[in-house]
């Protein structure tokens, strides 16, 4: 027997109760990401219990790694002058191999390994499995080099636990210190709260790999030198290039550039950027004494020119202002759109999708405001009621929708696309109307690369991007969801890469019943039926100039909007 | 580095910031002796010892274990060394049987019989965790567990601390035991001069760093006397004594020092010169424990003419 697994045996023995138990861990989150959040969506007993379950798990397998790794590490410890093992012929590297080989098994390879299978099992695509593997392996990896670079600077567990503690608060009073000073510094729109979701994704990767890199280095520093001192340096470093990159990376290595299918009928050249001005919309931001205060003055905007079945997000506006007789007073400024929530699933939009259909339900409208200028206070009052000149181009991001399959109202007909998969799972009609059960798992990808505007997991799944109609195409009728019963209000399945969970969809809406009341889903109605799934597809991202000669900041001037059209996207860049 | 000497150390030093715990330490220990290494607490004995075994790092000077240097001890060479320290933290959480069982693979000369003689020499039970044994017992298994592959050197640290007379008695019986069979090179710090007494045929003392004595006991309590000196009639005038005469105290017409001369006759010689006609000269030899206390002693008095 080497020496190697001679050591890991005897490690193994030291750790067979806690080994044992976090063997069952795994087993436990394996089981849980297999079977999923099967539970009635409006069961709120056991949507509660699912939920408390799938976030307890984690903490318990992350809780188990942090207490076995010091006990694995410190039972050979690197500082102190009292330890076994330093008079005894062991040599540091056979040493280092040992509990490296020992944690990547138990910590990373086991853990990963139950999870690609049941990745595997509930058929996710080879494809995306593969994908998903890097990012399991290195989360687990990152956790994992962290306990381990503590352990080795501690000389036994109650010192790991502490200094542990001492990092922990520490990392938290510099990240807030961070975002304060970013806040009152930069302003607002430096902060990660401004910043499109794929930076900070690619953040986070960076900032990740940096720390992976530099845990790695102390604890090989440590090993082989036993240099207390330099190792600490590695580790601080570490704590610093995080905030640092977490803080300041600008490369956004994860954003997806949209390549426009080719039959896409969007032409840039054709959208046009219609203000209206909220006069009374406007507020002032300031933080502290040194930042500056910002007045903002804030517009629905909205886009013009789509063709049918098409719909637009604004991700970003510059705007410059330039008053009457007065060149010197320009003032100009960059806006990210306000996120609001907006239904693009109109009654216009689904009759274009449905030609000659009747579309029975009503539309959920919610304004979505952008902020057009950003300007001082004092410069606010100074010009808020002069007329001049309003200049801006608009970032726009147009999708379109499609049907992306059509589901038969019987249990087991099922949706597979990538890594998502729809089935249904109950169709239970109701006086009036329907609900039908959909069981939903999805693999979310925190590495996927973005589309602008949106978020990781958000494009399959988020009520934004995904809309459900009942059609009966004999009758000529699509009926709308109820509103409410869309919000699929049992709880996700967050830490994990694989989330399983039902949610429930309504016909008609009561309000709607009442509103309609000639219409009724009844037996017959439903025999001819189908679920159809619409969802939106990126086809083009524009940016649109405007241009408005008498604008005033306090007057609603929609009716007075004109638009200039600016084509950014060369068409070569839009082929498929 | 000599291949007479199982450890070897030339200006040695090691401070941690201001303090100096060791200073220019130059010790030689023969092959094959029993080298007791005596100091007061806090003299450097740990910290010396901590260096020979590159727990630590000098800060300067250089020195070899069984010919190899300090600061690269290799395991091949680790596994011909013995250590016993009453500091060192064991893995409680094994049994002895464990213990014996995990160091085993990691000594080429492990002897399986002679573990088991050992075993029962020590009548240690082999399915009984370290943490549920008592210091002695403890003590004996890391004893145990440093003899069974038959070590070339045997460094063993304060190994007397928390042991009842008996088991030191029975650890000191089976060290002598041991050497005298193997002809080991034995090394063992203590301050524990009456026990060391009976093991070491060679002796080191430190003393705030420093070593101020290395050479065989016998030589060194050969050297050692205490001397006293009664004046004739009423004689008050006393002799400058020779400035390497320790300890001198008078009381009287008496006279009292530690004589420690490389070169008895002589010095007996010149203290007959010293001393007026009629004055009675008595000199008597002195235990390693007396040599100790007299040296330690002796170091405080010139440390707190310095500090004065």
């Amino acid at each position: 027997m080497s020496l190697l697994a001679h050591h890991m045996k005897k490690d193994a023995r030291h750790l067979r109760w806690l080994l044992g138990l976090w063997v069952l861990l795994v087993a436990a989150e394996a089981l849980l990401i297999n079977f999923g959040n099967r539970a009635e969506p409006d069961n709120l007993p056991a949507q509660i219990a699912y939920q408390m379950i799938s976030v307890l798990l984690p903490m318990l397998q992350y809780l188990l790694v942090i207490v076995m790794v010091p006990l694995l590490v410190q039972d050979e410890p690197l500082v102190g002058t009292t330890a076994f093992w330093f008079t005894r012929p062991v040599p540091r590297r056979l040493l280092l191999s040992s509990k490296a080989l020992f944690c990547l098994l138990a910590f990373v390879v086991l853990p990963a390994l139950v999870e690609l299978a049941v990745l595997s099992i509930n058929r996710v695509p080879l494809m995306d499995v593969a994908s998903v593997a890097p990012e399991i392996i290195f989360s687990a990896l990152l956790r994992l080099a962290c306990a381990f670079a503590l352990a080795a600077l501690t000389l036994n567990f109650a010192r790991y636990a502490i200094v542990g503690a001492a990092a922990i608060v520490a990392i938290v009073v510099i990240s807030a210190a961070v975002t304060l000073t970013m806040l009152f510094v930069f302003g607002l729109e430096e902060t990660a709260f401004a910043k499109p979701a794929s930076l900070l994704v690619s953040r986070s990767i960076v900032s990740n790999v940096v720390v992976l890199l530099l845990c790695l280095a102390t604890i090989v520093n440590q090993y082989l030198t036993r240099r207390t001192g330099w190792s600490v340096v590695l580790a601080v470093l570490a704590i610093a290039g995080s905030f640092a990159v977490s803080s300041f990376w600008q490369i956004d290595f994860m954003q997806r550039e949209t390549q426009a299918p080719a039959d896409s009928v969007v032409d840039c050249e054709k959208l046009s950027i219609g203000p209206r001005f909220e006069s009374a919309d406007s507020s002032t931001k300031s933080f502290g004494r040194r930042a500056k205060a910002t007045q903002r003055v804030r517009a629905e905007v909205s886009v013009h020119g789509l063709p049918p079945a098409h719909v637009a997000d604004v991700a970003a506006m510059r705007t410059r202002f330039t008053p009457e007789g007065e060149e010197a007073s320009t003032i100009s400024s960059t806006n990210r759109e306000t996120l609001y929530y907006r239904s693009d699933w109109t009654k216009k939009n689904l009759s274009d999708l449905f030609p000659g259909l009747r579309i029975i339900g009503q539309d959920i409208t919610y304004s979505r405001y952008a902020d057009i200028l950003t300007l001082p206070p004092p410069q606010y009052l100074e010009l808020k009621n002069k007329r001049g000149a309003l200049d801006g181009e608009a970032d726009v991001l147009v999708d379109r929708l499609v049907v992306s399959h059509t589901f038969s109202l019987e249990p087991g007909s099922r949706f597979h696309e990538g890594p998502v998969e729809e089935t249904i799972g109950e169709v239970n009609a109701e006086s009036g109307g329907v609900i039908i059960l959909v069981r939903r798992s999805q693999l979310t990808r925190n590495w996927a690369r973005l589309r602008k505007g949106t978020r990781p997991g958000e494009e399959n799944a988020n009520k934004r991007k995904v809309y459900y109609v009942l059609v009966n195409r004999e009758r000529g009728e699509v009926v709308m969801p109820n509103d409410d019963s869309f919000v699929d209000f049992n709880f996700s399945s967050f830490p994990f890469h694989l989330s399983v969970k039902s949610f429930s969809l309504r016909y008609p809406a009561d309000r709607l019943a009442e509103r309609e009341s000639s219409f009724a889903i009844d037996a017959d109605w439903l025999a001819g039926a189908e679920l159809v799934r619409l969802a939106r597809e990126r086809v083009a991202e524009c940016t649109v100039a405007f241009h408005e000669d008498d604008f005033s900041m306090t007057e609603d001037l929609s009716s007075k909007a004109r638009s200039v059209h600016k084509h950014t996207i060369p068409a070569d860049d839009l082929a498929p | 580095m000599s291949d007479e000497l199982a450890i070897e150390t030339y200006g040695l030093c090691k401070r941690f910031r201001r303090k100096t715990a060791v200073e220019n330490l130059n010790l030689n220990v023969p092959v094959g002796s029993v080298f007791a290494f005596l100091g007061p607490n806090g003299a450097g004995k740990t910290t010396t010892i901590k260096m020979l075994m590159n727990i630590l790092s000098p800060s300067s000077g250089e020195g070899a274990v069984l010919g190899c240097p300090i600061t690269h001890i290799s395991p091949e060479i680790m596994a011909q060394i013995g250590y016993v320290s009453e500091n060192q933290k064991m893995p409680e959480w094994m049994t002895v049987g464990g213990l014996l069982s995990y160091c085993k693979p990691w000594y080429p000369t492990w002897d399986d019989a002679f573990c088991d003689r050992l075993l029962k020499q020590f009548d240690l039970p082999m399915d009984r965790k370290l943490r549920h044994l008592s210091r002695g017992m403890k003590t004996k298994a890391a004893l145990l567990s440093s003899l069974a592959y038959r070590p070339r050197l045997l460094v063993l640290d304060e190994p007397f601390s928390g042991l009842d007379p008996l088991v030191r008695d029975e650890f000191i019986r089976g060290v002598l035991e041991l050497t005298e069979q193997e002809q080991w090179t034995v090394f063992v710090s203590s301050h524990d001069i009456d026990e060391v007494e009976r093991l070491a045929n060679w002796v080191g003392f430190i003393n705030d760093g420093a070593l101020t004595v290395c050479e065989p006991v016998a030589s060194l309590q050969s050297r050692f006397r205490k001397i006293e000196v009664i004046l004739a009639g009423e004689t008050t005038a006393r002799p400058v004594l020779p400035a390497d005469c320790l300890l001198p105290e008078a009381s009287g017409r008496t006279v009292r020092f530690i004589d420690g001369a490389a070169s008895v006759p002589d010095r007996m010689e010149e203290l007959h010169r010293l001393f007026p006609v009629g004055a009675q000269m008595s000199a008597s030899p002195m235990g390693l424990r007396d040599i100790f206390l007299t040296l330690t002693r002796h170091g405080r008095v010139q440390k707190e003419r310095g500090a004065a």
